[in-house]
């Protein structure tokens, strides 16, 4: 976004939002912030606030078009990352997909968010709408908080099925012939997930598993290939604990959405249009530079034209470049 | 037999033994002195050698397995130490190894195992819940764990005190690298950040002229972003897929050649 004036109508707009906007942030004093501006997400980083209303000033005042913050947690947010003193860290798993997949990307995250929940008995997990593309999942509960790297990078490869070996889910191999193991004696989901793949690839729904030469190897691969899930999970997000990710509730600069957290009984109905925007009570005069069909209002906006527009539409219109301000 | 050490290691090896294990001040007195002595003599190495290594009981080879376990983790041969443990527990039928409950926290298996597989295993409400295999690996590694720690919080002062038996790292010791690889080593020890095929050059020679992962691994671990999981993953592939080394011709086209050896491919170096 370019013009001058286009860039103080948004900024105000934001920092009236961030009036009303409530900011709630685990240990606000322990976070690293980063800030961007129009077309740079980060460009300032370490920076810290003692308090909610510090930061809450901040983004009326300031109004950063994008704000991220640290999923570790320091002693001095503040200092050059050497001198941070690492305390802890929020695992998080960022779900970066295009929202043409929103169903499946549900689909995932509720399988997901049931396997982190029953299986590792998580319970205080945060779902994150990112503002524009994809999701946060954030998990804050204690133990997960002070695991190491490796014993991190541990719980992705499960949840990512990487590095599987066949002998790994319980089957046995005597020559050519693979003996699997009975459905109800999986030790756990992602097992079962890679279990019923074989059972489908191979057409083979008992013990026996059918004659695989080495050749076939191949049908485990594909197996594997299609028990993960669709979305897909950056695990170096998991695994760098000097990461910025989109603070919660804060608007992103590329759409004017509030990246809200979902509560996992709404993810079904989630629709960002609908559950994650701002500036629905205003009117912005916009002339278009490419064509644009905006299903929630049901308009379908002509390259050149001028329009008076609901401020969400406005807005996203504005900040991807797709209209200017009249 | 196990041991074929010669007898500088036996004795390193020893004292570590005693140090940790038997706790045995008399004997670690003695060879603190003579390890401060610069005028001892081969002769007096080996009769001191000999003497302590005698002093174990030949009823305890345990002990002296024990004491390989040691020397293993100290030249970061973690894996081989894990053998011998395993051995050590079948042999022992666990008599002396930790006792653990057949259900862990989550966080506390993460932490005890070296490698860590939660695919396959029973995982519960945040706790995993070993059978009878799997409990014996993770006693083995709680033990190979409890050893390794203070091998690594005292490695400094170990590896000072037995400077003149243990093999020095890699990069220094040997001179006998053909002119290539040695190139990418040093480029590596100043510092250097080499790129993906300096690195992957590296890996298949060092693969196919068997040295062992985890000594691989020592020499990466020198780059400024280094990655052992990532690192370890890449060398178990060339391992596993017998990467072929590469020709000098090809290294030539890499630009990697640094001398005219005269040989048709790196393993051919007669250094």
């Amino acid at each position: 976004m370019e013009g001058i004036r286009d860039r103080a109508v948004i900024r105000n707009l934001f920092s009236e939002a961030y009036r009303n906007i409530d900011i709630n942030i685990d240990e606000i004093e322990k976070r690293e912030f980063g800030i961007g501006d129009f077309g740079k997400k980060i460009v300032y980083r370490h920076l810290a606030f003692r308090s909610e209303s510090q930061l809450k000033n901040f983004l009326i005042e300031r109004t950063p078009i994008y704000i991220s913050y640290s999923i570790s947690y320091y002693q001095h947010p503040d200092r050059p990352m050497d001198q941070k003193e690492y305390i802890r860290a929020d695992f998080a798993i960022d779900i970066d997909e295009s929202l043409d997949r929103l169903n499946i990307i549900k689909q995932d995250i509720f399988e997901l968010y049931d396997i982190l929940k029953s299986e590792f008995g998580l319970q205080r997990i945060v779902i994150n709408y990112s503002g524009n593309r994809g999701f946060h999942i954030h998990v804050r509960d204690r133990w997960i908080q002070e695991l190491s790297r490796d014993a991190r990078a541990a719980i992705i490869d499960y949840l990512i099925l990487r590095d599987v070996k066949i002998e790994d889910i319980g089957i046995i191999r005597k020559d050519n012939l693979l003996m699997g193991p009975r459905y109800e004696n999986m030790k756990n989901r992602m097992q079962a997930r890679l279990l019923r793949s074989i059972r489908e690839i191979t057409g083979n729904d008992r013990v026996y598993l059918g004659d695989w030469s080495d050749v076939d190897m191949q049908k485990f691969a594909l197996a594997l290939e299609r028990s993960r899930f669709r979305i897909s999970m950056d695990s170096n997000v998991t695994l760098d604990q000097t990461k910025l990710l989109r603070m919660e509730n804060s608007i992103h600069g590329d759409t004017g959405f509030i990246a809200k957290i979902i509560d996992i009984n709404k993810l079904h109905d989630f629709d960002p249009w609908y559950d994650a925007v701002l500036f629905e009570d205003r009117e912005i005069r916009v002339r278009m530079i490419e064509d644009y069909i905006c299903k929630k209002y049901g308009v379908e906006l002509k390259r050149d034209h001028s329009y008076r527009l609901k401020g969400d539409l406005g807005v996203f219109l504005l900040l991807s470049n797709r209209a200017k301000l009249i | 037999m196990l041991i074929t050490r010669n007898d500088s290691e036996i004795l390193a090896i020893t004292v570590l033994y005693y140090k940790l294990f038997l706790n045995n001040v008399r004997i670690l007195y003695k060879l603190m002195l003579n390890l401060d002595t610069s005028l001892i003599n081969e002769e007096k190495i080996r009769a001191n050698s000999e003497r302590v290594w005698n002093e174990i009981p030949n009823d305890r080879s345990i002990d002296r397995l024990m004491i390989h376990v040691i020397f293993n983790i100290l030249r970061n041969k973690t894996n081989k130490a894990r053998e011998i443990l395993l051995n050590i527990y079948h042999r022992t039928r666990g008599a002396n190894f930790q006792i653990v409950p057949s259900k862990l926290r989550i966080e506390e298996y993460l932490g005890i195992s070296v490698h860590p597989n939660l695919i396959a295993r029973k995982i519960r409400e945040g706790y995993i819940e070993l059978d009878n295999d799997e409990i014996v690996n993770v006693r083995v590694d709680m033990m190979l764990r409890s050893i390794k720690k203070y091998v690594d919080s005292n490695r400094k002062e170990l590896q000072e005190m037995f400077k003149d038996w243990l093999p020095k790292a890699i990069v220094r010791t040997i001179k006998s690298y053909p002119p290539c690889i040695q190139n990418i080593l040093n480029r590596i020890s100043s510092g250097e950040n080499v790129g993906h095929y300096e690195r992957l050059v590296l890996g298949i020679y060092m693969i196919n002229i068997n040295k062992e992962i985890d000594e691989i691994i020592e020499i990466y671990r020198q780059l400024p972003n280094f990655n052992e999981r990532k690192t370890r993953y890449y060398l178990e592939h060339i391992h596993k897929n017998k990467y072929k080394m590469y020709s000098c011709e090809k290294i030539r086209q890499l630009g990697l050649c640094v001398a005219n050896c005269g040989i048709n491919t790196p393993l051919q170096w007669k250094g």
